[in-house]
């Protein structure tokens, strides 16, 4: 498929040196790229090398080695020009200048990218509309609630026509209902207008919601990078619970433990035995061991696809094999 | 680089914004300068004896506090800004600009240099009414004198804003320096030309010149003049490299925004 790419990273590496301590490999030799109209997930482990990812593309973090290309700029040697075209909201509440008002944090930012605030007028007023900030509008922003200074940040990082936002984060923090609003936001935009957003995340409603493709980073490696929906597929993860009546015997646990990714959950009248299924004879190996000694099965219950499993299971098997 | 003209728009509204906003602080601080001047002026009076007819050491007295008041806010507004916004966490916004940021910092601090001037002005004005000294205020002659001086002021201040970004707790030392300006704007140029060298030592004595002894920009040679422009160019030269290298550290160490 030929689709714009508007991000290539190459190689990208970052050693942090630390007085008196062994350099951290924080991102490591890591290559991608993010096209026009999509949302790019970011996923991984605390320490994984997220943030420091982003913020080497934003130019804040100087890369030890690898190279990284803003609509065809290299942020290395032009690095204001690669700005033009790249915004950004970090981790938590700061993005915003908290004596300035909703609207004033808008033209601010519409200034730093070059963009003269007059001439924006209806783009200001559409994002404020948008992201229901009407009559908060003359507020300042210090005023706002938590979930409202999120929806001002990710505006401010609109209105200034960048094509590729990158945020990290940003649901954390928020209470549900204000997470929700800022995923449907998020989708409505790319929908929209085209643009490429790029957000790192620990929420696996965002990813499964929001994300079109996800990247799995873990000690500082792309461990996995797929379609949302293929690396669902991929694992073709089907959960199982079974439930059983009384205990199972020691002999039933011993050959449980052989099977991958088992769970046994014992409680007072029963055993609950979970399973999640790569290929279907693991179902019919669980079925044969509870035969075996003709524990009685009250109940199976088909568990939906869970996202954070996959993950779970990915960043197992990188560790395993690292 | 897109019209530097909006950026320093946006910048300027947004400085003028918070003056209005932080009305309260700026009027308290001008009459803190005042209050701290009268503290000065009493004493002063106090030690020769009520006798106001000593030459011209009053007048000296007068320039002296509101040069040495005019440096020092300039000279701090590059580490100010950058400590502010770093504790605010803004200043990675401000870094991610289409623009250099040592050009956004330097706007920002002539910006700031303008609306010290102005409060400096004010200070000046109540000061010469509370002493009765009243000075040669020939601003023809001050603008571009203020301005060359305010190049290496600049510098200073691009110096110590660099080290603030990698000592994140510097303004608590920065103190020291405060006093080190009441030196510079003192210093005897005349007895020792080598501390023409000195940032803003020269245009403060070349100030006095026209404040005090009624003399005007035409009477500066044009080799005074081209010292003083050569001298703050060198420190604007000398901050933006010191800067350039401490934002180069920062960037590798990774510590950009925290604080
Ligand atoms: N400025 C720094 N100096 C030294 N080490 C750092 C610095 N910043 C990050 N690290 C280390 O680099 C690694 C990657 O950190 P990073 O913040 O990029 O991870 P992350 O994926 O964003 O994690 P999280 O999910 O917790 O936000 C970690 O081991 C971290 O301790
Ligand atoms: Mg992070």
């Amino acid at each position: 498929m030929n689709r714009d790419c508007v991000l290539k990273v190459i190689g990208l590496t970052k050693k942090y040196s630390v007085k008196k301590q062994q350099a951290v490999n924080a991102v490591n030799n890591i290559s991608f790229e993010a096209y026009k109209g999509e949302v790019l997930g970011f996923l991984g482990p605390n320490g994984a090398g997220k943030t420091t990812t982003i913020k080497m593309i934003c130019s804040l973090i100087k890369a030890t080695n690898g190279k990284i290309f803003i609509e065809g700029v290299d942020s290395n040697k032009s690095r204001s020009k690669s700005l033009r075209n790249i915004s950004a909201v970090f981790e938590g509440n700061r993005n915003i200048f908290w004596r300035l008002t909703v609207r004033e944090n808008l033209e601010f930012f519409a200034s730093l990218k070059g963009h003269n605030p007059k001439k924006i007028r209806d783009k200001i007023q559409y994002y404020i509309e948008f992201f229901d900030l009407k009559e908060k509008e003359n507020e300042a922003a210090r005023n706002l609630s938590r979930g409202m200074q999120q929806k001002l940040s990710i505006a401010t990082a609109m209105v200034n026509g960048c094509n590729i936002i990158l945020l990290d984060e940003p649901t954390l923090g928020l209470d549900v209902k204000a997470s929700y609003n800022i995923r449907k936001l998020l989708k409505e935009i790319v929908k929209e207008e085209n643009k490429t957003i790029i957000l790192t995340t620990h929420d696996m409603n965002v990813v499964q919601d929001t994300c079109d493709r996800v990247i799995i980073m873990n000690k500082g490696k792309i461990v996995a990078e797929d379609k949302t929906k293929n690396l669902l597929r991929l694992f073709s993860m089907k959960k199982y619970n079974f439930v059983v009546e009384g205990k199972i015997s020691p002999e039933q646990k011993k050959e449980f433990k052989m099977i991958p990714y088992l769970d046994i959950e014992e409680k007072e009248l029963e055993t609950e035995i979970i399973i999640t299924l790569e290929n279907p004879q693991i179902f019919y190996d669980v079925t044969r061991i509870l035969s075996k000694e003709d524990s009685i099965i009250k109940n199976i219950e088909n568990k939906e696809l869970n996202f954070e499993k996959v993950f779970v299971k990915i960043i197992g098997g990188s560790e395993e094999s690292a | 680089m897109p019209s530097v003209w909006i950026l320093t728009k946006g910048l300027m509204k947004k400085e003028i914004i918070e003056f209005k906003r932080y009305l309260f602080n700026t009027i308290g601080g001008i009459l803190t300068v005042y209050v701290i001047f009268l503290l000065l002026f009493s004493g002063y009076k106090g030690v020769s004896g009520m006798n106001i007819d000593t030459g011209d050491t009053l007048e000296n007295l007068v320039v002296g506090f509101v040069l040495w008041n005019f440096l020092m806010f300039s000279y701090q507004d590059v580490k100010n800004t950058i400590t502010e916004e770093n504790k605010r966490g803004t200043l990675e916004q401000l870094y991610m600009s289409a623009y250099p940021f040592t050009l956004l910092i330097i706007i920002k601090s002539v910006i700031s240099m303008f609306f010290n001037f102005i409060f400096t002005g004010i200070i000046l004005i109540l000061t010469m009414a509370t002493t009765k000294v009243f000075l040669n205020i020939d601003i023809i002659s001050l603008i571009p004198l203020l301005i060359l001086t305010g190049l290496s002021i600049l510098g200073i201040g691009l110096m110590l804003g660099g080290l603030s970004l990698i000592f994140k707790k510097v303004g608590s030392y920065m103190q020291i320096v405060q006093f080190l300006i009441v030196g510079l704007v003192a210093v005897p140029v005349n007895r020792f030309p080598i501390l023409r060298l000195l940032p803003g030592s020269l245009g403060a004595s070349m100030i006095r010149r026209i404040t005090i002894y009624g003399e005007n920009i035409l009477d500066f040679s044009s080799f005074e003049m081209l010292k003083l422009t050569g001298v703050g160019i060198l420190y604007l030269t000398l901050g933006c490299i010191i800067y350039k290298i401490c934002e180069s550290k920062v960037m590798e160490k990774g510590i950009l925004g925290h604080f």
